[in-house]
């Protein structure tokens, strides 16, 4: 019988269903490692419980009381209102909310910045990516008010936003973008036939909003495509998403991706490249 | 008006102790614990005028996680902010030092070492749990994520607050033995 793995806390928790609590019971009466991992939990749970927690202090509990007889201007409340998961989550027990969260999707975007999962905001990338060409000087994602400059751009990559000068093949950086209030960094690379744009921004990819894409493994690298032109390629590792467009061939992309995070451990030597290109390709002709 | 007054004190006395509790243990400071708490009742003062709500002490857990990770991803986009004009002073730490040591021997130092290491994401699933004794149910209510999610992140958390508790050496001025887990 399977290991219990990532279900031991569940059933630590007593929270499997019971089917699944059977079957663990009898599992651990025969698997000794097993028995340890959920033993130790359940001992890191009750040491949790136990642990004692300061009494919020007299003069917290003044001003909280005197909330009532000076309540703080109401101004940034609809403000941060706007802002906050609080919206979201609240619509079941809040009935008034709603409207707020009407007024939220009205504005717009307002959904994008909330909560762990993000969905890139896909069409207006395309959009930005065909303006690209035909007008640079209008086009969305090239204003000089959001560029960022060069310095800028290596603390950045210092500090976990990569912003790579070249990509694998050939790929030069030609500038780089802020948008959204400083939500999303804009990276544009050209080789001189054909362009990439790669997106970063805080979140974690929320898997359901991904139809049209493909889930695909890119040399243990989780990705999800999504053919067409320009064609999309979206993933998320360690708390950012990536999305990259581009109207280069797909077979070039692997080598790229291999270059950024990805939400597996990557060595990226030039074997597991080439395992993965192999893969890769014969994803395509799968497809 | 006197009234309601005196139902919010009535809120203040019966809900404060544990909003501060919780705060405490996601933020491991008392400094920014009171803030937290401060501003989920900022909240919940402003929100009352208009609505009734059902389970009062799940809107407050869910008001104060997310409040607390509305300013940690706040925080990660000031880090962001922070290279445009080089404002390097405005960034605010993200250093959580646990208190607890200097204050009172019940407090559990290692515990509390332990959860500040943890992503927070992690930490406030796992304190949701294991303090709070919240189900998976509640939990995934409060954070407004997947039941596999709460399950993942319970199991994950709690996984590497073990490996942070068994890398937690004895130092000296301590002489308390470490718990079941560190050993």
């Amino acid at each position: 019988m399977a290991h219990l793995g990532a279900d031991v806390a569940a059933f630590v928790d007593g929270q499997l269903e019971p089917a699944a609590m059977q079957h663990a019971r009898e599992h651990l009466e025969v698997c000794e490692s097993c028995r340890h991992d959920v033993r130790q939990q359940r001992l890191l749970k009750s040491r949790m419980g136990s642990v004692a927690a300061p009494v919020p202090p007299p003069t917290l509990l003044a001003s909280l009381s005197g909330l009532a007889a000076a309540p703080p201007p109401p101004e940034p409340w609809w403000h941060r209102v706007l802002r906050s998961a609080v919206v979201r989550g609240g619509v079941g027990l809040v009935g008034a909310s709603v409207v707020v969260v009407a007024a939220a999707y009205a504005l717009g975007g307002a959904e994008d910045r909330i909560g762990d999962e993000v969905v890139p905001p896909f069409e207006r990338f395309v959009t930005a990516f065909d303006g690209h060409g035909a007008a640079s000087g209008t086009a969305v994602s090239i204003s000089s008010s959001s560029a960022i400059s060069e310095p800028v751009m290596k603390q950045l990559d210092a500090s976990g936003w990569p912003c790579h000068q070249h990509l694998a093949g050939g790929f030069h950086r030609e500038g780089g973008q802020w948008w959204d209030h400083r939500e999303v960094v804009v990276l544009s690379y050209s080789d001189g036939f054909s362009r990439l744009q790669l997106f970063e921004q805080n979140g974690v990819l929320d898997r359901d909003a991904l139809a049209g894409f493909d889930e695909a493994d890119w040399d243990g690298a989780r990705v999800w495509v999504r053919d067409g032109d320009p064609m999309i390629l979206t993933w998320d590792a360690a708390g950012v998403v990536y999305t990259v467009l581009t109207d280069a061939d797909l077979r070039r992309l692997g080598a790229v991706v291999a270059q950024l995070p990805t939400s597996e451990p990557q060595a990226g030597t030039v074997d597991r490249v080439r395992a993965g290109l192999d893969r890769m390709a014969s994803w395509v002709r799968a497809a | 008006m006197t009234t309601a007054t005196h139902d919010w004190d009535d809120i203040v006395s019966e809900h404060s102790a544990r909003v501060y509790r919780l705060a405490y243990r996601l933020t491991g400071n008392r400094h920014d614990a009171e803030d937290l708490t401060q501003d989920v009742f900022i909240r919940v003062f402003r929100s009352l005028d208009g609505y009734e709500p059902g389970n009062f002490s799940g809107w407050i857990h869910r008001i104060t996680t997310n409040l607390f990770l509305d300013r940690v991803r706040r925080k990660s986009r000031l880090r962001m902010d922070g290279f445009v004009d080089g404002a390097e002073e405005r960034l605010l730490s993200g250093e959580v030092v646990p208190e607890s040591a200097v204050h009172d021997a019940a407090f559990d130092p290692d515990i509390e070492a332990a959860l500040a290491s943890l992503p927070e994401d992690f930490r406030v699933a796992v304190v949701l749990c294991d303090v709070e004794g919240l189900s998976y149910e509640e939990i995934s209510d409060v954070l407004g994520i997947k039941l596999g999610t709460v399950r993942s992140r319970i199991h994950r958390g709690r996984t590497q607050l073990r490996a942070a508790l068994a890398h937690r050496a004895p130092t000296p001025g301590r002489s308390r033995v470490l718990g079941p887990i560190g050993i």
